[in-house]
């Protein structure tokens, strides 16, 4: 308060000059139509400028929720489409193919039609296999975000360690050019993980997007993850824990997508040739 | 002190002409318009507090809406004028600076600092008369070009007035003589 008084004593004649301007210029809107219609337009255009710069600010923050709505809507109709099809007596594979915006992948729809939330090794059923063109290995996303990872499949089943499972470990990388780091399940709450093995060095802020880092081939790089929540480091260690908070929801997972690569056959083929 | 009388009469003279006379000094369809009560505020001495430039700038605006109802015009440019008069008055000084006081007259201190003042004074009132008359930005270019013309054609009468004022005051010589025998 005494800082406020200083600065009002210090700029006391410039706050004048501002009142008797306001004064005057009150005076002159009131004496004036030309100029009263001019400091209301003025008033309006002003105010318009902010709503609008508000509302779009507003937008912008339901972007997200409205993307993730989106996801899940394309998850669905492609899910019901594949129904259809299927009932229409149509067993091309291609025809449940799309092409994921990673060069190289595709994605194929499913419907989860089993899953345990309540346990450390949770497990996701769905229902595509073999037939659909599902292999082992290939990744599941949730709405866009990782979710987990064929473990086994039958002709028309496939069986997921989702990453609220307690044994997989994932290759996840902090921001685009972020450092890399493990990230695993600590069995207590299926909406965090931890990241572990981040050097210490990095910076790091809440917020952060986490993303796969595609070394495992199970996923294409850039996949999202989730975000950071918290970061946590000893001054004894040189590594940092980072907790995060997942993207996928696996409370209500249902409608999702196998993504695989195209080149997995001829990969498998190379490394055997090696071994 | 009294300089300080003499100046706030001088003012309140050029007020009166100004609201009496030259209020209808309106030329080339409102491009040329005389501010003759400027002359009171260009004799006003130099080294005053600044703030009380800005009540002298204020009132004399006031008092010239009042009586010419031009409702806030007079008084917005006035007060602008008041912050502004000080930066001014330091703009033109020598190098050594006014001593306070001081008043600038062609005689004493050159007609062209004279000429330089008078004219800052009167264009950026008439500018900022101009200015806040249009209302918008995008007359600024209109409002610099009618300042031009208005300060030009008040500058002239003001150097007209200071000069025969100091011929005036030049030609009164006391009767006591330091030398009676000339």
């Amino acid at each position: 308060m005494r800082n406020l008084i200083n600065l009002l004593v210090k700029n006391h004649r410039l706050m004048l000059f501002v009142l008797l301007e306001i004064i005057a210029l009150n005076w002159l809107a009131s004496s004036h139509a030309i100029h009263n219609n001019r400091m209301s337009s003025m008033g309006l255009e002003i105010s318009d400028s902010w709503l609008y710069a508000a509302g779009r600010l507003e937008s912008f923050k339901t972007l997200e929720t409205t993307n993730s709505v989106l996801n899940e809507e394309i998850s669905k109709l492609r899910s019901e489409n594949l129904i259809l099809l299927e009932n229409a007596g149509v067993n091309c594979i291609e025809d449940f193919e799309y092409d994921s915006p990673h060069e190289g992948w595709f994605t194929i729809p499913a419907e989860v039609i089993y899953s345990t939330t309540h346990k450390k090794n949770n497990l996701i059923i769905a229902n595509k296999g073999l037939r659909d063109g599902v292999n082992i290995g290939a990744g599941m996303l949730d709405k866009g975000f990782l979710a987990g990872r064929v473990v086994e499949i039958t002709e028309d089943k496939a069986l997921v360690f989702p990453i609220t499972h307690i044994k997989p470990s994932w290759s996840v990388r902090i921001n685009s050019d972020g450092p890399e780091g493990v990230m695993t399940w600590d069995g207590d709450d299926l909406t965090k993980c931890t990241v572990r093995d981040v050097f210490k060095a990095a910076l790091i802020l809440p917020g952060n997007s986490v993303i796969t880092t595609g070394f495992q081939g199970v996923f294409p790089p850039g996949i999202e993850i989730g975000t950071v929540l918290k970061i946590e480091s000893n001054d004894d260690e040189k590594f940092q824990t980072i907790s995060i908070e997942l993207g996928a929801n696996f409370y209500s997972i249902r409608h999702v997508e196998f993504i695989q690569n195209r080149d997995n056959l001829s990969i498998d083929s190379l490394i055997n040739s090696i071994e | 002190m009294k300089k300080i009388i003499n100046a706030i009469i001088l003012l309140l003279l050029a007020l009166i002409l100004q609201i009496v006379i030259f209020r209808f000094a309106i030329f080339a369809s409102g491009w040329a318009i005389i501010f003759f009560h400027l002359y009171g505020l260009t004799m006003l001495p130099i080294g005053w507090n600044k703030t009380s430039y800005l009540f002298v700038g204020a009132i004399t605006g006031i008092v010239l809406d009042l009586c010419m109802l031009t409702g806030g015009l007079h008084m917005a440019a006035g007060t602008f004028l008041g912050l502004a008069l000080p930066h001014i008055s330091s703009l033109v000084a020598p190098r050594e600076g006014f001593h306070k006081g001081h008043i600038i007259i062609g005689f004493k201190d050159g007609w062209a600092r004279y000429i330089v003042y008078s004219f800052l004074i009167t264009f950026i009132y008439s500018f900022s008369i101009f200015l806040i008359e249009s209302g918008q930005l995008g007359f600024a270019l209109e409002s610099f070009g009618k300042a031009l013309m208005s300060s030009g054609l008040t500058l002239v009468l003001l150097i007209l007035t200071h000069g025969l004022i100091g011929i005036a005051s030049k030609t009164k010589r006391s009767n006591v003589s330091a030398y009676p025998w000339s």
